[in-house]
């Protein structure tokens, strides 16, 4: 049983995993880029005595430098998302007024930021000894002791945010027209992950150093099932955690590679200044100049227009 | 209080019409007229030798689809995964969020969930995961595969002639997934199994033979520009050279064809002979390449490039060492987008500058194309104009971007510079509903046909609205543009949402204020032949 | 006969500041049953700002002001038809036929009963009630002729924009007329003139 959950299924998990990402990017990758097609957000470079903002800069870049500094606003505090958000003084009512989308910009940002640091929190299980910056993460994530042992702030914001990002698929009619099957799994087996991860902390404590001891020696590639007994809660957890690094490459979950494959973003406005080359360009059929001057010619020349053919 | 109050639910079930909740997957095939565009007439498709030209009409039951119309789909669905980058991975990675679920104005005018962004690409992410993934192979519909049927043939024609391809939802796609690309595609696959719509066919055949969309051939185009410069003579006393398929000009310029044709496009490109003549510009026009827009791109990459390759051909027939484009939203789309890389290196071209103030215009050192717009934001900026802003007095103008210059290029300060250098009286419309966030004119992309009037007034109500706003606030009288599309369509527009909004060009607000030194006698008129309000005002104190 | 009269006056007066005093909850049902007539079901209306999201906005705004109208007997009023125009353009131009167009002029009946439910049993409210029934009547004929205005705009612009397109062929031709004389002029050889209309 422990060998199935603790050895066999993480490695078959993260080859899945692995291989997958690869496959799907190794088939990104392949495909060509034949056209340089940016989406511009602001003024684009043009004259030199037209000023532009930073974040201008930025929305349509003149250069790689200000396209990575695009992309990393598009990652790190999801830039276009932003962009969506509207928080307003209606007249009226003289009352300000925040719009749904303001909330899926802020739980979408805090559900991605919380994940990312419960990553870096879970990378003490694989090394020995710990390195400072995680005991850092760990200490800042740990700040408030609301409950103990330790309820880190991002487990209390995980769940916050998955619950939102779930809720608004089942309340409001127009997510519920647009979700499929897959979205609510994905929202389903993260909130997975996190209840019984939470539960594993705070009401089931587990045997860390067990849990450590095996996460090592998976590492080591000599798996050993520790003689201490860890809680089958912890073998569920980690049974999610599997099901997803192995639907992970399959499924729109692919949007954390994807979202650097995007040639509306990941491409700068130098559309007009330099050469871009489509690998799979072909002949077409024209209609060139002299066949149309075939056509034509006597009505051109009646009218009086210059001929290459007199 | 509960035997009080009915709930909603029940409320509902007391009127007639109870909304049926629509499902994203099951196919939608009402064809009701005012809503779809005529098919292509087969002769033209013939002309341009497009597959399986035929007569068939949208409403009816069999579309005449060739045997192996699944197989035709399907390998061009595959040919083109591998073709486009965007396509494949636009397909894989939305994770519908719905942050592009409302910024559709065709969604926003008819409420149509499939209008949504999201549910358009969903139209075909749904067969291409039953086709071309691991789990909707395996699983079907459980991993949101859908079996490619006649009727989803159907409903891809439907909805993908019913985007415009103004890219706003990728402004505000985390990810950038830009609809366009998807119509783009779905459009290029309906016309593998000969379904085009004839307003965009007619004019490329037109444009293929004759050079424009319009199919006016060279002595035609001839008069036209003659007629236009005997217009000039009307409002400025002043006879301006116009020349044609001149060899050894500097600047080859090119306009959309609707410029020499259309009203109110002509009185921009009345504008544009003005200046030319007052700077006294080396340039001509082509009868070759008469036409900058380009309705190749609303068909295919093919077709774009059959066509785009007039313009550097002939600008390499006639020698020249740079080209100006005129005011136009696709054509630009297809100039700064694609015209290098489909029909480049022009190296034979040098870097654009202006012979008037010695700008090198540096943002065009490929392509070598400088829009209209740039041009004379450089001359004003270096006071080679002398204009008198209150020759545009008569109007309070609003400016709408049109999509293809605003999310394509970033083409947003220099037609506000030029306007508020030439007029005095210039409002915006609402911060939300301009610039990169404009609302499209709802008949972009080749949707601008009369049969289909009344679904491009649906996507037309945000801007038309907007419109609105500016009227009954400030008293707007004019929507200002650059796009031959917007000027072809956005009166109507204008008309049934904001009504007596006029709609009109920047050069043509450039060519009322544009004091030239050959005028003998003070203007009276505006380029559109109406009475300039400072001499309406001296009759009436004569009077 | 004076003082019935006077009892009937009282009760609609009455009837009327109920109605005023619960138009929040009214109001709030009545645009809660036309936004679920809309295909995209009522999300489409949470965002209501008037810019990016016209329908949503004019819809809430203009339903409060026309059940105002209502309340004070003034559905012919210019700002009562103001309103119906303002709500019913669009509908005019969306996937409906004529019925579906006007009919959320009758939700508005359904939602009144609904709150009326427990005084409705009093016979005379009941029929005071049914006059003010017959004012959402009234209310939906004006709607009828709104809903009639805005398709006759539609057919009037589909013919403006039809004759530009003439106009426009037709400004040409004269001057080729002018240049050439009585000599036929093949603008676009080869292709119907009339097909071409950009």
């Amino acid at each position: 049983m422990s060998t199935l959950f603790g050895v066999i299924l993480p490695y078959a998990a993260i080859a899945i995993f692995i291989l997958g990402i690869l496959y799907k990017v190794v088939k990104w990758g392949r495909s060509a880029v034949p056209f340089r097609i940016p989406t511009t957000c602001a003024q684009a470079e043009t004259l030199p005595w037209i000023k532009r903002k930073p974040h201008e800069k930025l929305d349509n870049p003149s250069n790689n430098l200000a396209m990575v500094g695009r992309m990393l606003l598009e990652v790190l505090i999801f830039r276009s998302l932003w962009r969506n958000t509207r928080a307003e003084i209606k007249a009226d009512k003289q009352k300000l007024i925040y719009s749904g989308s303001k909330f899926l910009w802020l739980f979408g940002l805090l559900f991605h930021w919380s994940l990312l640091v419960i990553l870096i929190r879970h990378c003490r299980l694989f090394f020995e000894p710990v390195p400072w910056i995680l005991d850092v993460v760990e200490n800042i994530d740990g700040m408030f002791e609301i409950v103990i042992p330790t309820l880190y702030l991002t487990d209390i914001i995980i769940l916050l945010a998955v619950t939102y990002l779930f809720f608004r698929r089942v309340v409001f009619s127009q997510m519920r027209y647009i979700s499929l099957l897959a979205d609510y799994f994905a929202l389903l087996l993260i909130g997975g992950v996190a209840v019984t991860g939470v539960c594993l902390r705070i009401f089931f404590h587990t045997d860390v150093e067990a849990v450590k001891e095996l996460a090592m020696s998976v590492l080591r590639f000599s798996p050993e099932v520790p003689e201490q007994s860890i809680s089958w809660l912890f073998y569920l957890h980690l049974a999610m955690v599997c099901t997803l690094l192995a639907y992970f490459p399959f499924s729109k979950l692919m949007h954390a590679a994807g979202i650097f494959f995007s040639p509306t973003r990941n491409m700068a406005n130098t559309n007009r200044v330099k050469r871009h080359v489509n690998p799979w360009d072909y002949p077409v059929k024209v209609h060139p100049y002299h066949e149309y001057e075939e056509e034509f010619h006597d009505k051109m020349e009646q009218a009086g227009l210059p001929l290459e053919k007199e | 209080m509960s035997d009080e109050v009915t709930s909603r639910e029940e409320l509902l079930k007391t009127i007639d019409y109870v909304p049926a909740q629509q499902d994203l997957y099951k196919p939608n095939l009402e064809f009701r007229p005012g809503t779809w565009n005529y098919p292509a007439n087969p002769k033209k498709m013939e002309h341009l030798e497009l597959p399986y030209p035929r007569e068939w009409s949208p409403p009816d039951l069999d579309w005449k689809l060739p045997e192996n119309w699944k197989e035709i789909i399907l390998k061009g669905m595959e040919e083109r995964l591998n073709r486009y980058r965007s396509l494949r991975v636009y397909l894989d990675i939305c994770v519908r969020c719905g942050a592009c679920a409302d910024k559709c104005h065709f969604y926003l005018g008819s409420g149509d969930p499939k209008n949504m962004p999201v549910a358009r690409t969903e139209l075909m992410r749904s067969v291409y995961r039953r086709y071309f993934t691991v789990g909707g192979k395996l699983l079907g519909g459980a991993a949101g595969g859908r079996e490619l049927t006649e009727d989803v043939l159907k409903e891809w024609f439907y909805y993908y002639y019913q985007c415009t391809e103004c890219r706003r939802c990728s402004v505000f796609c985390p990810y950038g997934i830009d609809t366009c690309e998807i119509t783009m595609m779905g459009r290029e696959l309906l016309n593998l199994v000969g379904l085009n719509i004839n307003w965009i066919v007619e004019p490329l055949s037109n444009c293929f033979r004759t050079g424009n969309h319009l199919g006016i051939q060279p002595h035609a185009f001839a008069d036209t520009i003659e007629f236009a410069v005997e217009d000039v003579e009307d409002v400025t006393g002043i006879k301006v050279d116009a020349p044609m398929n001149r060899k050894g000009a500097e600047i080859l310029f090119v306009v959309p064809s609707a410029d020499y044709f259309a009203e109110p496009h002509w009185y921009t490109f009345l504008g544009y002979l003005m200046l030319f003549h007052e700077l006294g510009l080396d340039y001509t026009l082509s009868t070759y390449a008469s036409e900058g827009g380009n309705f190749g791109l609303f068909h295919s990459a093919e077709m774009m490039k059959r066509l785009n390759n007039k313009i550097y051909a002939e600008a390499e027939r006639l020698g020249v060492k740079w080209i100006l484009g005129g005011e136009c939203g696709h054509m630009w789309r297809v100039i700064h987008q694609y015209m290098d890389t489909i029909n480049g290196p022009a190296d034979f071209l040098e870097v654009p500058k202006s012979p008037i103030t010695g700008t090198v215009f540096e943002n065009a050192k490929a392509t070598k194309m400088t829009h209209i717009a740039e041009f004379t934001a450089d001359l004003i900026k270096n006071n080679k104009l002398k204009l008198d802003p209150s020759r545009n007095d008569q109007w309070k103008i609003t400016y709408h971007d049109s999509c293809n210059p605003a999310r394509a290029m970033g083409l947003l300060e220099e037609p506000r510079y030029i306007i508020n250098n030439v007029a005095n009286n210039f409002y915006e419309m609402p911060e939300n509903t301009i610039r990169e966030k404009t609302f499209c004119c709802g008949s972009g992309s080749g949707l601008g046909t009369d049969e289909n009037l009344e679904m491009r007034l649906r996507g037309g109500l945000p801007r038309g609205n907007a419109v609105k706003y500016v009227k009954d606030r400030y008293g707007v009288n004019i929507l200002t543009c650059m796009c031959a599309i917007d000027k072809a369509t956005l009166p109507a527009v204008c008309d049934y949402w904001a009504g007596d909004v006029a709609v009109g060009g920047i050069h043509e607000l450039v060519g009322n204020a544009l004091i030239m030194k050959d005028e003998q006698k003070p203007r009276t008129v505006d380029v559109r032949g109406d009475p300039l309000p400072s001499v309406e005002g001296s009759e009436e104190g004569d009077e | 006969m004076l003082y019935v009269a006077w009892q009937g006056i009282q009760r609609i007066v009455m009837l009327e500041t109920i109605l005023a005093q619960k138009k929040k909850a009214i109001v709030g049902k009545w645009l809660e049953l036309i936004a679920d007539s809309y295909p995209a079901g009522s999300e489409f209306f949470v965002d209501k700002d008037q810019f990016t999201n016209p329908v949503g906005y004019i819809l809430s705004s203009e339903i409060e002001i026309l059940y105002d109208e209502f309340l004070h007997d003034q559905i012919d009023s210019e700002r009562a038809i103001i309103s119906l125009e303002e709500i019913i353009r669009s509908r005019a131009v969306q996937d409906r036929t004529p019925g579906e167009s006007v009919n959320f002029v009758f939700l508005l009946k359904d939602v009144i009963r609904n709150e009326l439910k427990s005084q409705a049993k009093n016979k005379e409210f009941a029929a005071e009630l049914a006059k003010l029934e017959g004012r959402i009547d009234n209310l939906a004929c004006q709607a009828f002729n709104v809903y009639t205005g805005c398709r006759e705009r539609i057919n009037q612009i589909r013919i403006n924009e039809i004759k530009r397109d003439r106009d426009n062929a037709n400004r040409l031709l004269e001057r080729f007329a002018r240049k050439y004389g009585d000599q036929t002029v093949e603008v676009a050889g080869g292709y119907d003139r009339s097909e071409v209309t950009e």
